[in-house]
């Protein structure tokens, strides 16, 4: 059985002549060996909350506990400099004066001579690092002195390695490779980490829990596969992913929409009383169909090509310009969805039948 | 468990409070003092000087004011937007006068002008004309609003260039392409984005005024500084000048006050500060060009050049009777005394600032405003501020220990390297806060992250990155404490003298030619800094 590496409770932090909380009431914990990935916009509160495990800010009350030992308490928190936490920071903060070999031997404490030797190439080779350690920073490329920064945080074996955006300062082609590298050094380590990114991207290739801040908040924190397939809430959801949200009414057997009918699912949890729902539908979980099935339909507003696919706006509000077969539902507003497709052939005012293949049901108000 | 610490408040911040206390003792100490009453001639100054005091202090505050500005600003303008023979050495050399303490330039000028001096001279032998006296006598308040204005202008000139470089190029293309011409863009967007600058610099020009002896003493003009010391040197009066301290100093407040108030939340570097140097303009017509050049020119031979030619004459005609080895000795103390009291407030500037750097609560900011407060109170008020708690102190030793101790702390060195702390801490201060800046926190965090205490972390990371403004600060602070006049008077013990002290001591004794060997050093050692700056500012262009 694996102990929680980290506990974090009721964490909050306000700064002075703010209204608002930084981070509000944050509470997660995490067994060894996890990687986890705090993921939100600018201002969600992730940096902070991840200054916080590291020592460099503090809480205005909560309690942090690493390694079964409390480092933080309300107003008692160990300083960052006894804290077993490592850190990797956004733009590497190399010591400039300092050669590769003094960087990352910088943390080793209570080590002789020949001991610090060993431990600094083993870990510099653990990074995939090939440059000579007597090299100064300013000597290296971006990436390599983003491993030198990871061989630093990692040299003295701590128990818990943060990442600040990592990944930011690389250029995409770089990005997929350093991604993989870095969690499977990481792995091979058998170390407990957490990253924060604003790249979703990074968070689903490298992580293995998700957690999405809102506004100092903690909406989700979830594995992957759950965030993408069973949001919380539509903020969440569209984190991940274009996704749908159209509002029907229910009715015997299913929903009635603008586009269609839309037949029910038996797990739908509400009665036919309740009367207008949200379906909640991702944009590849639809086919296209012909006239003949029982189908949706709608008509082409805008169509952006993204490379790999084309991206549909398909609006309905059973207008006379669209199809004759249309069993659309009337309602006040116009609705639009996305929808994903390789063909590159849709022009603006084609007609667009589909059908859905997975959905979900939300209440109209459910944020 | 381990032990946990509070975070707010550690060793580092008690000590940065402590040291601010100190600061700001002096100040507090005379402020108090306007409570208390006044020594027994304050009847007679508050009736027939007090007057002359104020007048001649405001008048000597509009005129150099208004000059330093009129000079200042035309040169930062012509220096950083046109192209002219020589703008690349005016930009540096217009800062030269800085190194000329204006007392001693009073002194050269009075040389100058004199009957015995080469203007005179080369009138006599040209066209044979005889003046009688001398040609102008500058030895008056128009002078005096002469020679500080001639001395003073480059603290504008040089905030007022740095600002105008700083000015977003693409903002004066915008102007152009919309028609402006270039009188418009100036007085239309370029001064008034200028503003907070210009107020700065000339506020600074302000506190160096009132701070001025010499040159008051020299051509008899009574302003306060002169009255605190005639009340504490001729009358005996310490009371009395304690209290005209008081008022000086509630003056140069509400002169910080007036200065911050008009900025308001501006910040000195208004502009976005373009990608691009702002453009250069090469005037069409020689005789324009030519003419800026003459006008640069002018400038610099009159702040500096003439001054200087004078102090070489001067020299030339007594270093054989004055330079000795007790002139040697003159050298050696003084130089000590300024390295050894800048090292000093380079370490103490390091600590606050670090301290600032470890736990930044709100208001650790106003630690710096605090802490630089010296420079704005005149020397002369430093020193009866710093004086008095000294000679309470004594009086405690000698009461708690024995009667017969004496003084042992008031009339040493020792005070006087606290009062030049508090005087130039800000000096040191702002060079190294500069430094912090360009470093940036994270390294000091990683550091931290990765186990090193923040004692470590000074020594191995912060301090050897921020080395050249430990140099830059040690540098400028040595340089001003150099130059210091009306506080070395008033604290210096018995019988040392310091090389500025030994100047004005000389031409207040009719020995002015001999006074230009110590005042010579003086200045070319405050060339040295100049021009050492300017290599490390253009290096990094």
């Amino acid at each position: 059985m694996t102990m929680a590496i980290i506990e974090l409770n009721n964490i909050s932090k306000q700064y002075r002549n703010a209204d608002t909380y930084a981070v509000d009431g944050v509470s997660f914990s995490l067994e060894k060996g996890e990687i986890l990935a705090l993921v939100g916009e600018s201002g969600s509160g992730k940096t902070t909350l991840l200054r916080l495990i590291a020592g460099l800010e503090h809480p205005n009350s909560g309690t942090i506990e690493l390694g079964g030992e409390i480092i933080v308490s309300g107003r008692k928190s160990l300083p960052t400099n006894k804290r077993k936490t490592g850190m990797v920071f956004q733009d590497y903060a190399l010591f400039p004066h300092l050669t590769i070999f003094e960087n990352v031997a910088f943390g080793l404490k209570g080590l002789n001579k020949r001991e610090t030797e060993k431990r600094v190439h083993e870990t510099i080779k653990l990074t995939g690092l090939k440059e000579d350690v007597k090299k100064y920073p300013h000597q290296l490329s971006g990436g390599q002195q983003q491993r030198v920064a990871l061989a630093r945080a990692l040299a003295p074996r701590p128990e818990l390695l943060l990442m600040d955006e990592p990944f930011s300062n690389l250029d995409t082609i770089l990005r997929d490779q350093v991604r993989e590298e870095v969690r499977q050094i990481i792995k091979a380590m058998g170390i407990t980490a957490i990253l924060v990114t604003h790249d979703t991207k990074d968070a689903f290739s490298t992580a293995d829990k998700i957690a999405v801040m809102l506004k100092g908040k903690l909406l989700q924190l979830d594995t992957p596969d759950n965030l993408y397939n069973n949001p919380s809430s539509s903020y969440v959801a569209e984190l991940f992913g274009k996704s749908n949200n159209v509002v029907a009414t229910v009715a015997p057997g299913g929903f009635k929409t603008p586009f269609g009918f839309v037949s029910g699912r038996k797990d739908c949890p509400f009665s036919a009383n309740r009367g207008k729902v949200n379906l909640f539908f991702r944009a590849e979980e639809t086919d296209f169909c012909n006239a003949e099935e029982p189908h949706l339909c709608g008509m082409v507003e805008q169509c952006m090509y993204l490379g790999d696919h084309m991206q549909l706006k398909v609006c309905c509000n059973r207008c006379n310009k669209c199809a004759n077969d249309c069993k659309g539902e009337l309602m006040e507003e116009t609705q639009s969805i996305l929808l994903k497709t390789s063909v590159q052939t849709w022009k603006p005012g084609d007609i667009v039948r589909f059908k859905l293949k997975n959905f979900k049901v939300k209440e109209t108000d459910s944020e | 468990m381990a032990k946990k610490t509070t975070y707010w408040w550690n060793k580092w911040t008690g000590g940065a409070i402590v040291i601010l206390l100190l600061v700001l003792t002096p100040v507090f100490t005379i402020l108090v003092k306007l409570f208390d009453k006044p020594g027994e001639h304050w009847r007679h100054i508050a009736s027939n000087l007090l007057p002359s005091y104020f007048a001649n202090s405001f008048l000597l505050l509009l005129g150099v004011g208004f000059f330093t500005f009129l000079i200042g600003v035309s040169m930062a303008w012509l220096v950083s937007v046109y192209d002219f023979p020589g703008r690349k050495y005016f930009e540096w050399l217009l800062i030269l006068p800085l190194a000329f303490p204006s007392y001693m330039m009073a002194y050269s000028y009075v040389g100058i002008l004199e009957y015995t001096g080469p203007v005179q001279a080369f009138f006599r032998n040209n066209f044979d004309i005889h003046f009688k006296g001398a040609i102008v006598d500058i030895m008056n308040m128009p002078g005096a609003i002469f020679i500080l204005s001639i001395s003073l202008f480059p603290y504008v000139y040089v905030i007022c260039r740095a600002s105008f470089t700083r000015q977003s190029s693409a903002m004066q293309e915008a102007a152009f392409l919309l028609g402006s011409n270039r009188m418009r863009m100036f007085t239309k967007i370029a001064l008034p984005m200028a503003r907070p600058a210009v107020a700065g610099g000339i506020a600074l020009v302000g506190m160096e005024v009132l701070n001025d002896y010499g040159t008051v003493k020299y051509f008899g003009v009574d302003t306060f500084t002169s009255g605190i010391f005639r009340a504490w040197f001729s009358f005996g009066d310490i009371n009395t000048a304690i209290y005209l301290s008081a008022i000086l100093t509630v003056i140069v407040l509400a002169l910080i006050w007036l200065e911050n108030f008009q900025r308001g939340s501006r910040n000195w570097n208004a502009g976005s500060g373009g990608s691009r140097p702002a453009l250069r303009i090469r005037p069409k017509y020689k005789s324009t060009r030519r003419l800026y050049t003459a006008l640069c020119l002018t400038v610099l031979l009159i702040s500096f050049i003439f001054p200087l030619m004078q102090l070489f004459y001067w020299v030339s005609l007594t270093w054989q009777n004055v330079v000795d080895s007790e002139f040697g000795i003159l050298i050696f103390r003084s130089f000590s005394l300024a390295i050894g009291s800048a090292v000093a407030i380079a370490v103490i500037s390091i600590f606050l600032l670090y301290a600032i750097r470890l736990s930044p609560l709100k208001w650790t900011k106003h630690i710096a405003r605090t802490a630089s407060l010296g420079y704005a109170i005149p020397g002369a008020v430093i020193a009866v501020g710093v004086m008095i708690p000294m000679m309470g102190l004594d009086r405690t030793i000698n009461w708690a220990v024995s009667d017969n101790m004496g003084m042992i702390l008031s009339g040493t060195l020792f005070i006087l390297v606290v009062a030049y702390i508090v005087r130039f801490m800000a000096v040191g201060y702002n060079a190294i806060d500069a430094g912090f800046q360009k470093t940036g926190a994270t390294v000091n965090e990683v550091a931290r992250s990765l186990g090193a205490s923040p004692l470590r972390t000074l020594w191995k990371i912060d301090l050897p990155l921020i080395k050249n403004s430990i140099a830059g600060a040690v540098l400028l602070a040595f340089v001003d404490i150099l130059k210091e006049l009306p506080l070395t008077l008033i604290l210096r013990p018995f019988n040392f003298h310091t090389l500025a002290t030994k100047a004005f001591d000389m031409a207040t004794n009719e020995m002015i030619a001999e006074s230009a060997n110590a005042s010579l050093v003086v200045v070319l050692t405050g060339v040295i800094p100049i021009i050492v700056l300017n290599n490390m500012i253009s290096r990094k262009k």
